[in-house]
């Protein structure tokens, strides 16, 4: 009986796209688009990696502040980028990284709670005609959006020189390297629609528009980075608020023009009128309105924070897996985010009394041992062992089988997963296994887990795989994806966009096979790295719903055994 | 002769025992493969039952036929063709017939390429050709890397056929091309033809152009209206008959360049002049095919990754 699969309907990504400039062997920006299936082809040493480990280093940079990021901890022992004068491109100090999410807000309606929110007062923008929102949803009417961050290197070390956030097109702010005292420049664009009704421009004017500039206290003078678990402050007032309402003027003016009452009337009407001002400003500060300080201070950290949030859970594993987990069974294993770089996580994931689940070891067991999977040859059994000492079962007499059962029963027992011989049904080792399928397991289970990140890299999952093996994967991958998330996959193999490709023309052609995956153009995307003009190089190269290559692939498609047979 | 062409050839090609020696059916497999991986399409007869029998039916194939037959397919060159006679071919010759029977529809741009019992057959029929005396054929043997055209709509829909037909992408490269200018009007009959067509799915069309006007001492820098006056101009050129051919094109214009050509997935044609048509009875251009890696450089040139600083704008029609 197959497993049954309570994987929950998974939220889409909130990074749809990567931006990368002056990263290893990336010179001039490249873009990669994610899609569920994104795949990296191109040969030895182009940089396809590149764009696994800058994710690893942007992580490092808002969970961590690791600018100088030598190891990581989503890419453990399998990443070594030692540090900004060895991953700069060209080891040029003069240049900048920077890294540039694309960010699907639709799904996020709301940022992240943060400290201190509510506790400013409201307050307009100097000498600007802003109407303020009414709720503090920032993001309730954000489509899309970006977070970039620049690292450059300052004095004797790197610093992340300025951090941008942009909303629906439009940049909303960004924060700028501190100065010697310490402080970090703030410029944001007023015509921004999120601080206000703003005038629409175009892109040419965005520049302009980015004209205001205050200053804004960071957590440490080393960094453009806001401190992401709370809201700015703003230390010169004067460039964001300090500016009265409207109506509080008016009324002061009233106030002011109390001279030509007479006196016996005048503490009535002051008193009246300041009743007046005090009303107002109470019904106000009970609305509670955001101004578009609080927009500002709330969305720079907090579109920063739902980044760092999905890089959080950012799953990377890595080309090596260990080779053969020193245990008799799977589990002893504690899951952890670097745990994946070597693939050991997965074996966590599947001892139950970590974290794993009757489901998930069901799952992994279904892909490795059906038929019209990956046929393995091998599966997944979960057994429950007792712990009874042996000398107290010959303790009992051998016709007191109740008291036996009774002891039995009282035990303590935990469940263990076992590997089995489909064909024999023997138990055996992870080291009896071949490595191929130690390489394996990690990718089966680290896309198969109903708790999968929103992205999940794998650098060559066909790593030591017979090419019928690889096939499969294709639709493992075109599977799960088609359940939500990304899968970015690193890999050199033919086989396994072959079946991509295949799968894409069945659904074209209403021909798909029972049980197997549906795959349109829009669920994939083909990267071809290369080396060009001495940099790294990405282009799309797309499929058409036949699952053909629109454009010729560089010097053939795997075309070298061609070249060999002839 | 166009420079790209399609051919039928009949299984025996493939069987080595068609051949005095293993040697000499390998030698002549190479001489296909030059030809077809660059230049070539083979008719897949019978809807594709003609692969099929040599790559999973029952007739022997030799291994290096075998591999450039799945080579073709992958890379888009084997047309499926709809079967043309009443009978299944039972034998090599009846596959010839096939394929001399779609020749009736369709007529060849190249011929039918078969061994000697089969071409004894069809002893006097010029678009029978046996491997061994390809030579002798008047449609193999007179190919050019290079072909002479009239500047006319007509030569160049004759010379394009193949590709507008069967192509998923086409990337039509003329810094100039203006379809809103009376030179270039004949355009859009290109890209219906690329639409009217029996391969589905649609191609995808890319249109590449610099961003000023004219050229030499008439070269005008570009104003800053011209890119409202090329959406405008493209859209209401193309828009409506892309529309109607159930096509969509994209516009890259670009700082700058000079060369013209026409990149497709299956080859890749530069171009002395550009796509625009010539009034005088006379005016003669010249067309070459690219070798693959160049047409890999150029088609890797004019994608915006590549050279992102040098594109000024891109734009879909119909908008």
């Amino acid at each position: 009986m197959r497993p049954a699969e309570t994987t929950p309907e998974r939220r889409p990504p909130l990074i749809t796209a990567v931006e990368i400039e002056n990263f290893k062997g990336i010179g001039r920006p490249v873009r990669v688009e994610l899609r569920p299936v994104t795949l990296l082809f191109g040969s030895n040493s182009v940089g396809k990696s590149t764009v696994l480990h800058a994710l690893c280093y942007a992580h490092e940079i808002l969970s961590h502040r690791n600018v100088d990021a030598r190891t990581t901890e989503l890419g453990g022992t399998q990443i070594d980028l030692g540090g900004f004068e060895r991953f700069v491109h060209g080891h040029d100090l003069k240049r900048s990284v920077r890294l540039r999410f694309k960010l699907n807000l639709r799904p996020w309606r709301r940022l992240p709670d943060l400290a201190g929110w509510g506790t400013h007062a409201p307050v307009m923008l100097p000498n600007l005609d802003i109407p303020l929102h009414e709720d503090c949803d920032v993001l309730s009417a954000a489509e899309s959006g970006w977070l970039e961050l620049v690292v450059a290197w300052k004095g004797k070390r790197p610093i992340v020189s300025r951090y941008e956030i942009g909303l629906d097109d439009r940049v909303v702010g960004c924060i700028t390297e501190p100065n010697p005292d310490g402080e970090a420049c703030l410029r944001f664009n007023p015509k921004h629609p999120l601080l206000g009704d703003g005038v629409d421009g175009s892109a040419d004017d965005m520049d302009r528009e980015v004209r205001e500039v205050c200053w804004v206290a960071v957590q440490s003078a080393r960094s453009a980075v806001p401190p992401l678990d709370r809201v700015l402050r703003f230390t010169r007032d004067d460039a964001l608020g300090g500016f009265e309402p409207d109506w509080v003027v008016e009324l002061e003016d009233k106030l002011g023009g109390l001279k030509a009452v007479k006196a016996s009337k005048l503490h009535a009407e002051v008193a009246k009128i300041e009743a007046e001002i005090r009303e107002l400003k109470d019904a106000a500060a009970a609305k509670s309105e955001p101004t578009a300080r609080h927009r500002l201070s709330t969305s720079l950290p907090g579109i920063g924070h739902l980044v760092r949030d999905e890089l959080v859970r950012f799953r990377y594993l890595g080309p090596l897996r260990e080779l053969h987990p020193d245990v008799a069974y799977i589990g002893r294993r504690t899951s952890s985010r670097g745990g994946w770089a070597d693939g050991s996580a997965a074996w966590g994931i599947l001892d139950t009394r970590i974290s794993g689940s009757a489901e998930v070891v069901g799952l992994v067991s279904d892909w490795l041992s059906r038929e019209d999977r990956l046929d393995t040859g091998y599966e997944l059994r979960m057994v429950r062992i007792v712990h009874l000492p042996a000398e107290d079962i010959v303790r009992e007499k051998a016709d007191d089988v109740a008291a036996l059962l009774k002891r039995i029963a009282d035990a303590p027992v935990h469940s263990e997963v076992q590997i089995v011989e489909t064909r024999t049904g023997l138990r055996v080792r992870t080291s009896d296994i071949g490595v191929g399928i130690s390489q394996l397991l990690p990718v089966v289970v680290a896309v198969l887990d109903p708790d999968r990140p929103e992205i999940t890299a794998i650098e060559q999952p066909e790593l030591h795989l017979h090419p019928r093996l690889q096939v499969e994967l294709g639709d493992l991958f075109a599977e799960r994806a088609a359940r939500g998330g990304v899968l970015l996959i690193e890999t050199h193999s033919e086989h396994l966009l072959l079946r991509i490709m295949k799968r894409m023309r069945q659904t074209s052609d209403g021909t798909l096979p029972e049980g197997a995956p549906a795959v349109r153009p829009e669920d994939v995307n083909v990267l071809f790295v290369e080396q060009y003009d001495e940099q790294t190089l990405i282009r799309e190269m797309p499929l058409n719903e036949r699952g053909e290559l629109v454009d010729a692939w560089p010097g053939g498609f795997f075309e070298e055994d061609l070249r060999e047979i002839f | 002769m166009a420079l790209l062409a399609d051919y039928a050839i009949t299984p025996d090609v493939f069987d080595q025992k068609s051949y005095s020696t293993a040697e000499e059916c390998e030698a002549w497999l190479v001489t296909l493969r030059e030809r077809m991986l660059t230049e070539g399409m083979v008719r897949d007869l019978r809807d594709g039952g003609w692969s099929r029998l040599l790559l999973s039916g029952p007739r022997l194939c030799h291994p290096r036929g075998r591999e450039l037959l799945n080579k073709m397919k992958k890379q888009g060159r084997l047309l499926a063709s709809a079967s043309a006679l009443p009978d299944l071919p039972a034998d090599d010759r009846a596959w010839c017939a096939e394929a001399l029977a779609t020749d009736e529809v369709q007529p060849f741009q190249g011929g039918v390429i078969t061994t000697r019992s089969v071409k004894e057959a069809h002893a006097d029929d010029p678009r029978v050709a046996r491997i061994d005396r390809l030579w002798s054929a008047q449609w193999w043997s007179s190919r050019s890397p290079s072909v002479r055209l009239q500047r006319t709509p007509e030569d160049y829909e004759k010379h394009l056929e193949l590709l507008l037909r069967f192509s998923n992408s086409l990337r039509f490269i003329d810094p100039h091309l203006d379809p809103g200018k009376p030179r270039y009007r004949s355009f859009g009959k290109l890209l219906q033809r690329a639409g009217n067509r029996a391969r589905a799915p649609a191609p995808q069309i890319q249109i590449h152009r610099v961003c000023y006007a004219g050229s030499g001492r008439k070269r005008r820098l570009p104003l800053r209206n011209d890119s409202l006056y090329f959406r405008q101009s493209f859209d209401d050129a193309l828009a409506d008959l892309l529309s109607a051919a159930g096509l969509q094109a994209e516009v890259f214009i670009w700082r700058d360049f000079h060369d013209r050509y026409v990149i497709s997935d299956l080859a890749g044609i530069g171009l002395l002049n550009g796509l625009d048509v010539s009034m005088a009875p006379d005016d003669f251009t010249t067309w070459h095919r690219l070798g693959r890696d160049d047409r890999d450089d150029i088609q890797r040139e004019f994608n915006p990754a590549a050279r992102p600083d040098d594109l000024v704008e891109r734009f879909p029609i119909p908008a």
